[in-house]
Order: structure tokens, then C-alpha cells, then sequence
């Protein structure tokens, strides 16, 4: 991805702009990474913290604070009119509050004690495991999320791979001396590797080795030259490095989602592995298009099978404009 | 006489007091660090205005609550009053504005349902002066 593009998106994602919006998501990745509103959120139980943050959501939708609801119609309008998901006109106010919602698992999955007692409370569902055991060890796996329910949830899933690495967001300035946002650095069998050149490297060791990485796919990675994906029948942009690390390291890719289950303040969560995209299974398929279109489409269908607790809703746009930059003049 | 005027977050108690007659000493809770302190005013004969949440212990907390001659509880729908606090605070401060409504909720609200001595009032309806 160009860099004044990405540029472009983080200040879209830290300020509010002249029309008075609120950029909700990243008031709530910030609130996720504040010790101070942590702990006071922390005081507040698993379950009624949940109900109270989708009530603001919905309150946030229904009032349109922030502009939250109109740019919510903005993004959403395209694939809603053109009949891709004509449901999604009712759900948007759900959507509002599962994307508040989000933010409790910030909270319960911060600490090794906390996580803990939070996971022993929740009743996770979960199924396609199978679909991991043929190549755990032998070939480098990447497990293909996207930003809806904390990855946290899949943590015995996770140990039953090793040692897993999680991509995270390069911090302004990347160095020792930062904090990590919270996800899963108190846990010993996850490294966080952030989706810089560093981490690239990073990456393309751990995947040799047989390693497993999770990632979000939906993430607007800092890449120099971005390939073409899709993403509701427009161009978006991802990861070229991406896919460069699939082939160069024989790696199997297998979309993956973790989902908590309507209500809200219910202790049920999905965890669901799916079968491994068939151009990474072959590595004589695995060339640059065939990955493209295969990642496009299990990302398309992972937020299809939960399209309200997709956060990124309301960069679809902006998504869609990068991409008509990659098309030829 | 001792009037109470509280509510959750946002829902106008600072500025219903501040536009009233100041014909009475105002006691603004936030500012007082001891609950106890707090109790010993309340306890006192002296005609008192206190505005803002009590706190301390749940005895302490009912004992400056049974003090009280009068108390306003202003009822403002959330909406209205999350509006405010991102006006205020910005929007970054959600997290302690949901503690406030969590904790007013739990602690809080108890004290006042039922007692005869509260009133639950929006604030279209607040008196010009409750001491009249």
C-alpha cells in the first residue's frame, strides 16, 4: 500500500475531521489500549460491561453521534442496494453495539488473571480444528482472521499449535520502549510481531520453521506495492509482502473466525477453523492471482458469516478507493 | 434544611445548583475526600444545599442520605447525557462516564427508590428554589 495512502488512513483513524465525526473505532482501539480505562471498565462485570457498551453503541447509532450513523450508511449503502447484503440495512444498529461490545474483551483478556477467569466463564464453541492437524509442524500455517471478536477466544486452540505469532499494528515509532496494544502479551505461547519490514523478516523465519502466525487480513498493511484483492465486487488492496510470504515459505493458509454470539452479555462464543485455501495446499497453485483471489474471497466470507461484528464497516470506502488507484489508467 | 441534588453523569446537577439562589451553603461532594466529613456536615443543624454523589461506605452512604430533608434526583435520559460527556470530556472518556452509570446504578440508585424523601425529577421540572 502506498505510504501516503496509509498515511491518509491512520489520520483518518486518530482525528475527528471537519464535519464534526467521531471516529469511534479508533476512540475504542485507544480506550483498549488505556491502562486507566481498563481498569475502570475492570470494575464493572464481564457480562453487564457488555450489555452497557451495546447500549452505548446503539445509543451511538441511534442518535448518530459523531456522524457514527450517516458514515455507517455511507460505507454500507453500496453493498445493501446492489443486493450483496440486503439484511444489512436492519443491522446496522446491531452492528453499533457489537462494535462497543468489542471493547470488554480489551478488558477481559488483558492479564493472564483476568483471561483466566474470563475464559472459564465463557462457553466456546469450537470446530475445524481438524482441518489443522495435517500440516501442524510440517508446514508454516496462517490462520486468516478478521477484526471481529478477540483472537483471545481461540487461546486453547492456539496452544495446541505451539508457539503462535499474532501481526499487530507497528506502533508510532516503533522500539522497545512501547507498550504493545493488549493482545495476548501476557501469554507465553504468543509472540507479537508487528507489520513492519522487521516484522516481515520476523515472519518469513517463523514461518519456515513451521510456525503459526494469525492475522488479520481486513488490516491496511503498510505495504510498498500492494496487489489486487476484491472485497464486495470492488478492488481493494492487500498484502503483497503477504502473499510473497505464502509462497516463499509453502505456507497453508485457513480462514478463521471468532465470533461471540447474540445477546451480547451471553457467554457463547465461536471459534471456527475452515479448510485451508487450495492454492496454498499445492504449492505449485500458489502464484500471486490464484492467492489474491482465493484471500479475497475467504476474507468476503468471513465477514459475510458475521457481517454485524465486522468493525471496519466503515472503512470499506476508503478500501475501495485505494483499490481503484491500483487499476491501470 | 438539607437538600440533596444528584443524579447520574451528566444528567445537569452542577448547573441546577449553580443557578439557584445563593441564599444557602453549597457542599459539592466531589470535592470532599472523606465520607466522613461529609457526614459531620450533614449532621449538623445547619440549612445545607449538597450537590453530587455520596460516597464512602453502603452505612456511610445511607447514613448521609437519612439525613437529608429533600432529595433531587435528576432524571435525564442517557442519550442526553452521553451527549454531554463527549461534548465535555471528549469522547475518550467513556470509559469512566460507563463506570459512573454503572456504579450510580448499583450503589447509588438503591438509596433513593423507595425513600420517601427523594423526588426523581427531569430537569424541566427542577424547582426555581427547593427551599421555598
Amino acid at each position: 500500500m502506498p505510504n501516503d495512502l496509509l498515511e491518509t488512513l491512520l489520520a483518518q483513524n486518530r482525528k475527528t475531521s471537519a464535519r464534526g465525526n467521531i471516529d469511534w473505532l479508533s476512540v475504542l482501539g485507544r480506550c483498549s489500549e488505556s491502562e486507566e480505562t481498563r481498569d475502570l471498565l475492570r470494575q464493572i462485570p464481564s457480562a453487564e460491561r457488555r450489555a452497557l457498551l451495546a447500549e452505548t453503541g446503539r445509543t451511538v447509532y441511534r442518535e448518530d453521534l459523531g456522524n457514527y450513523r450517516a458514515e455507517l450508511i455511507y460505507n454500507t449503502e453500496p453493498v445493501v442496494a446492489s443486493g450483496q447484503l440486503p439484511a444489512f440495512a436492519g443491522q446496522r444498529e446491531d452492528h453499533a453495539a457489537c462494535l462497543f461490545a468489542a471493547l470488554s474483551d480489551f478488558v477481559d483478556l488483558a492479564d493472564r488473571a483476568s483471561a483466566e477467569a474470563h475464559l472459564a466463564e465463557t462457553r466456546i464453541d469450537v470446530a475445524g480444528q481438524d482441518h489443522l492437524a495435517p500440516f501442524v509442524g510440517k508446514r508454516g500455517i496462517i490462520l486468516l482472521g478478521v477484526y471481529q471478536s478477540h483472537f483471545g477466544y481461540a487461546l486453547e486452540l492456539l496452544k495446541t499449535l505451539g508457539r503462535i505469532a499474532l501481526i499487530r499494528k507497528p506502533l508510532e515509532g516503533e522500539g522497545t520502549e512501547h507498550i504493545p496494544a493488549p493482545l495476548l502479551e501476557w501469554q507465553d505461547s504468543v509472540e507479537l510481531i508487528p507489520a513492519d519490514a522487521a516484522g516481515g523478516i520476523r515472519l518469513f523465519q517463523w514461518l519456515r520453521r513451521g510456525g503459526a502466525v494469525g492475522l488479520y487480513n481486513d488490516f491496511l498493511y503498510g505495504d510498498a506495492r500492494p496487489a489486487k484483492g476484491m472485497l464486495f465486487g470492488r478492488r481493494v488492496p492487500i498484502s503483497r509482502t503477504l502473499l510473497r510470504l505464502i509462497q516463499s515459505t509453502n505456507s497453508v493458509v485457513f480462514p478463521f473466525a471468532v465470533a461471540r454470539s447474540f445477546p451480547l452479555e451471553g457467554s457463547d462464543v465461536q471459534v471456527r477453523v475452515f479448510a485451508p485455501l487450495s492454492a496454498t495446499v499445492d504449492p505449485a497453485l500458489a502464484n500471486e492471482n490464484a492467492l489474491a483471489i482465493q484471500i479475497s474471497i475467504a476474507t468476503e466470507a468471513l465477514i459475510r458469516r458475521h457481517p454485524v461484528q465486522w468493525r471496519l464497516w466503515n472503512t470499506l470506502r476508503v478500501r475501495w478507493e485505494a483499490g481503484a488507484s491500483l487499476e491501470p489508467s | 434544611m438539607k437538600i440533596l441534588v444528584t443524579g447520574p453523569s451528566c444528567s445537569g446537577k452542577t448547573a441546577y445548583v449553580r443557578s439557584l439562589p445563593k441564599n444557602h451553603k453549597l457542599i459539592e461532594l466531589d470535592l470532599y475526600e472523606s465520607a466522613a466529613d461529609v457526614l459531620a456536615l450533614a449532621q449538623g443543624s445547619e440549612s445545607l444545599l449538597f450537590e453530587g454523589l455520596p460516597s464512602g461506605t453502603d452505612q456511610q452512604m445511607a447514613d448521609i442520605v437519612a439525613c437529608m430533608d429533600l432529595i433531587l434526583v435528576l432524571d435525564a435520559p442517557f442519550a442526553i447525557r452521553f451527549q454531554r460527556m463527549i461534548d465535555r470530556d471528549g469522547p475518550e472518556s467513556l470509559g469512566r462516564f460507563l463506570f459512573n452509570e454503572f456504579a450510580w446504578h448499583r450503589y447509588l440508585m438503591p438509596l433513593f427508590e423507595g425513600n420517601p424523601k427523594a423526588r426523581f425529577v427531569r430537569e424541566e421540572e427542577l424547582p426555581k428554589d427547593p427551599f421555598s
